[in-house]
């Protein structure tokens, strides 16, 4: 009945690095596509500049436009 | 509002094809009965109470119906059944700028393909599809940037790609489209407006997704959203 417990108290500890490690896991794969998407954002931000200005010539509103390239 | 009408009106989507299925043929054999299901869909009541044998010439016949439909056919017969044949005339592939128009588009869309039919997935699977959906995104993220086609279709695309790996996908490709459509907003780059609109071409290629897991997006979605300018 001891050995038991002791088998019940290692799974449980096992379980809660399971845990700790997949939410730790979710946390960085969220931080990592944020930082990823504000890097191509950066990246992208001169052409999409240049986009919106076309677009303006062509005679449409700014709003139109940034909602057109955004 | 249609999609109310047609929740209420619908009873258990696969009972109901699996019905009509049984009766196909049955209804393949009355085609020359006046109220048969598909005369009321393709003629209005009126003329169909009237002397006159109504006809099958494809000249009476709606332009959406004579389209190869892309979904079940038997799926958007229903849904025009259910809706009282009230098929809304609009041209596509279309862009839209406001919110009121991607609703509408939306709702089109939504009569003829059909509501989603959500699949049974056990967490093992729904956590893989969320993590081959979220992959997906990432992968594909800048080669969509550059491509040369219209903002609402890049946003069906990547969405529809995602929501193919099942339920998980589609989670992960709304959490992230809503994300970036409130940063735009927040950030200014968009108004309230144009991201509800952009969200209306995320949540329709999320439903174009869920119902053609095998199929290419680009082509599904070149039919309802317009692809270049």
């Amino acid at each position: 009945m001891k050995s038991f417990k002791n088998i019940l108290k290692k799974i449980g500890r096992y379980i809660l690095y399971f845990v700790a490690v997949f939410c730790s896991l979710i946390v960085v794969g969220i931080a990592a596509g944020i930082t990823f998407y504000f890097c191509v954002e950066y990246n992208f931000k001169d052409a999409d500049q240049q986009q919106i200005q076309e677009c303006i010539t062509s005679g449409l509103s700014e709003e139109i436009c940034k909602g057109r390239v955004y | 509002m249609s999609n109310l009408i047609q929740y209420i009106v619908q009873d258990d989507p696969e009972e109901e094809l699996k019905k009509q299925n049984k009766n196909s043929t049955f209804r393949e054999q009355q085609k020359g009965y006046r109220y048969n299901p598909r005369n009321l869909i393709e003629k209005s009541w009126k003329s169909l109470t009237q002397n006159k044998a109504p006809t099958f010439e494809p000249s009476n016949i709606k332009a959406d119906l004579l389209s190869k439909p892309i979904g079940n056919d038997v799926a958007s017969y229903k849904i025009a059944q259910n809706t009282k044949g009230n098929i809304m005339d609009i041209d596509i592939p279309r862009y839209w700028d406001t919110e009121k128009e991607g609703k509408e588009i939306y709702d089109y869309i939504l009569q003829k393909e059909g509501k989603e039919i959500f699949k049974n997935q056990n967490l093992f699977d729904y956590t893989l599809s969320a993590v081959k959906g979220a992959t997906n995104i990432g992968k594909n993220f800048i080669p969509t940037k550059k491509m040369k086609v219209t903002d609402k279709f890049k946003h069906a695309v990547m969405n529809c790609n995602a929501a193919q790996f099942g339920e998980g996908g589609a989670v992960i490709a709304k959490i992230a489209s809503d994300m970036r459509e409130w940063l735009d907003v927040k950030t200014g780059s968009n108004t309230l407006d144009s991201s509800n609109a952009d969200n209306y071409a995320n949540k329709i290629g999320r439903l174009l997704g869920k119902k053609h897991p095998h199929g290419d997006c680009n082509e599904i979605i070149q039919k309802y959203i317009k692809k270049n300018w």
